[in-house]
């Protein structure tokens, strides 16, 4: 059948034709048809269709829509904004003042959306004229506006998780249960760093605001509700067992209509904008899915999955060593591909080295997302940089590149001790029963 | 600069078709909600909303394929050839949007394929709903149909505007800018393209 060097063929011909600027999925279909066409002739055309239906009639996936729509409601409902006012009256007090405001408004944000464009849109538009009132660092306020925002794809709900569980068969649950505490841990070690450099250097934060009165501060504390309720009762059904994901992600969207309208901001051209944006986000991931479930299959028949775990088995590595290839591998991917790309299209080699080396498959899917996070924020292409740039409206876009690189070593941190100590992901899920 | 007639009623009939898919999430939200207290509390199931989550999925993977196309949604990378000279790059347009055409094409040609067998059969789903298989699959032929189309047009539109107006043809069908992408949640206007290029 086909040999690695096949397969790393097909690859060159994946990046040639995405840089030659051909859709995403397009490129995709096109190594996948060349490469059944080229092995066995039109025969391999014929499941298609049925594929096709199958990836558009994935029960699994059905959640996409739903927690896209959800975070769309509250994003354009202000739920945002509120909570950003509430966290910064608080966090105020530590070195780095409103910095640790972005990390934490992330984080929690993190958890009622998938998106890292939404975050980083609404968070910056928010956080870039405080901040130039008080006379931060400016590469800082990027630095962690562009950072936090990855921590989305991470904390569930996860789109990233999703559909890396429908393409690999792995528990949607058990993912997001994962996803938990290293995101965490990520905005954790975020607020470390501005801890830790703000008390080295004294001119990256700005003037200390005067904190809130008391009142005030107590009175806002109840905006940090609204998500933190929805959390709750998204998480909180998925781990008792109660609801499926894409139950809870119904439940989530529903709950985020009547949080939306009790604060009279459901409107009918809101809803409107909030729907016609989750159909293209969801039409988009879809196409991009028909090609890659397809792509799989024809690597499937052609038996590389089985020839890289037999390459790998030959090779007389460490299984450290053999990681640190593979993040290295990542990182320079990353700085090409669009995430989502990367991740959708190196599963089904990579999936094989991994397991081999003893990993379970939610391990790994929260190590791809953390390889997707690291993709986002590096140049030339990572997407929050240009996000935050875009918000900022002015200077260069070296200055995002140097704000991101202190929390860039966090992730890499992070994956290092995932790697060391598997349990910091797989803990939470093997708690979860069945 | 309007656009000619026959692009503005795709344009619409586009986003129709995709605010349909997007009514349908609503309702599914809702009716999911409803089968969860039912059971929940008055022990009794709809059955079948996991069914129904699947055609809406199918709804919005194929009547919301047009829409998102013309908006742009459909990513590409612009890494590379945003480097090429200007005149190549609008022919990567075109040629990008010829190859989707070609791939629209495919899927509905194997969407029909499968929907003729369906009749053929008189397939009816092995579910409490037992729907005839073939209804929310006339929508899916429907909607990689109309996929094709709006391709097709965006295709021949891409490559008139070529010869005529270069740079009326980057901002149609060159890539989604970030500015226009965070516009949407900040509520700015997007900068008009042509004045900034990416």
């Amino acid at each position: 059948m086909l040999g690695i060097g096949g397969a790393a063929i097909g690859f060159g011909l994946l990046l040639v034709l995405l840089f030659f600027g051909l859709h995403i999925a397009t490129s995709l279909f096109l190594v996948a048809a060349f490469g059944a066409w080229w092995f066995f002739g039109d025969a391999m055309f014929q499941p298609f269709g049925t594929m096709m239906w199958g990836t558009l009639n994935n029960f699994l996936l059905v959640a996409i829509p739903l927690f896209v729509f959800m975070g769309e409601v509250l994003v354009r409902g202000g739920v945002t904004e509120r909570m950003y006012r509430a966290l910064s009256d608080w966090l105020t007090p530590l070195p780095g003042g409103l910095l640790h405001t972005n990390i934490a408004a992330s984080t929690i944000f993190a958890a009622i959306s998938g998106s890292s464009v939404a975050t980083a849109a609404t968070i910056g538009t928010v956080a870039f004229p405080t901040f130039r009132r008080q006379n931060y660092r400016e590469s800082w306020v990027a630095g962690t506006v562009a950072s936090g925002a990855t921590l989305g794809i991470l904390i569930p709900p996860s789109i990233n998780l999703i559909i890396y569980g429908a393409i690999t068969n792995t528990s949607i649950g058990k993912l997001f249960t994962a996803g938990i505490l290293p995101g965490l841990l990520l905005s954790a070690l975020f607020m470390l760093v501005i801890v830790l450099w703000c008390s080295l250097d004294h001119t990256i934060a700005g003037k200390r605001e005067k904190m809130a009165p008391w009142p005030e501060r107590r009175q806002r504390l109840k905006d940090l509700l609204p998500p933190l309720v929805i959390f709750i009762i998204v998480m909180g059904s998925i781990y008792a067992g109660w609801a499926t994901p894409t139950e809870a992600a119904a439940v989530g969207a529903v709950a985020a209509l009547l949080l939306v309208g009790l604060h009279g901001n459901l409107n009918f051209s809101m809803l409107k904008e909030a729907m016609l944006s989750t159909v293209t986000t969801t039409a988009m991931t879809l196409l991009v899915l028909v090609a890659a479930f397809y792509l799989n299959f024809v690597l499937g028949v052609l038996g590389v999955p089985a020839q890289v775990s037999a390459v790998v088995a030959g090779l007389d590595v460490p299984g450290w060593l053999m990681m640190l290839l593979l993040v290295a591998l990542y990182l320079l991917l990353g700085c090409f591909l669009d995430a989502l790309a990367m991740m959708i299209a190196t599963i089904p080699i990579v999936w094989p080295i991994v397991h081999y080396l003893g990993y379970d498959s939610v391990w790994f899917g929260i190590f791809l997302v953390m390889m997707c996070e690291l993709a986002l924020i590096t140049p030339p292409v990572g997407m929050n940089l240009y996000i935050v740039q875009s918000v900022r409206g002015r200077g260069s876009i070296d200055t995002v590149i140097v704000g991101v690189l202190p929390f860039l070593a966090c992730i890499l941190a992070l994956v290092g001790l995932i790697i060391a100590f598997p349990a910091i992901v797989n803990w939470l899920p093997d708690l979860m029963h069945g | 600069m309007t656009e000619p007639l026959s692009l503005r009623l795709l344009d619409g009939v586009a986003r129709g078709l995709a605010l349909i898919a997007g009514t349908c999430v609503v309702l599914l939200s809702l009716l999911i909600v409803y089968d969860i207290t039912a059971r929940s509390f008055f022990s009794h199931s709809l059955e079948g909303t996991d069914e129904l989550g699947g055609y809406t999925l199918a709804l919005i993977g194929s009547l919301g394929l047009s829409y998102t196309l013309i908006r742009r949604g459909h990513p590409r990378i612009d890494l590379a050839f945003r480097f090429f000279p200007a005149r190549m790059r609008a022919g990567l347009h075109v040629l990008a949007l010829a190859a989707i055409t070609g791939f629209a094409l495919f899927m509905t040609d194997h969407a029909i394929g499968d929907f003729t067998e369906t009749i053929a059969f008189g397939t009816v789903t092995n579910t409490p709903l037992q729907t005839p298989l073939w209804v929310p699959q006339a929508i899916w032929v429907f909607g990689t149909g109309f996929f094709a189309l709006t391709a097709g047009v965006l295709t021949l539109h891409a490559a008139l505007l070529f010869a005529r107006d270069p740079h009326r043809l980057e901002k149609l069908y060159g890539p989604i800018t970030v500015d226009e992408e965070v516009g949407e949640y900040t509520h700015a206007d997007a900068p008009a393209s042509g004045t900034k290029e990416s």
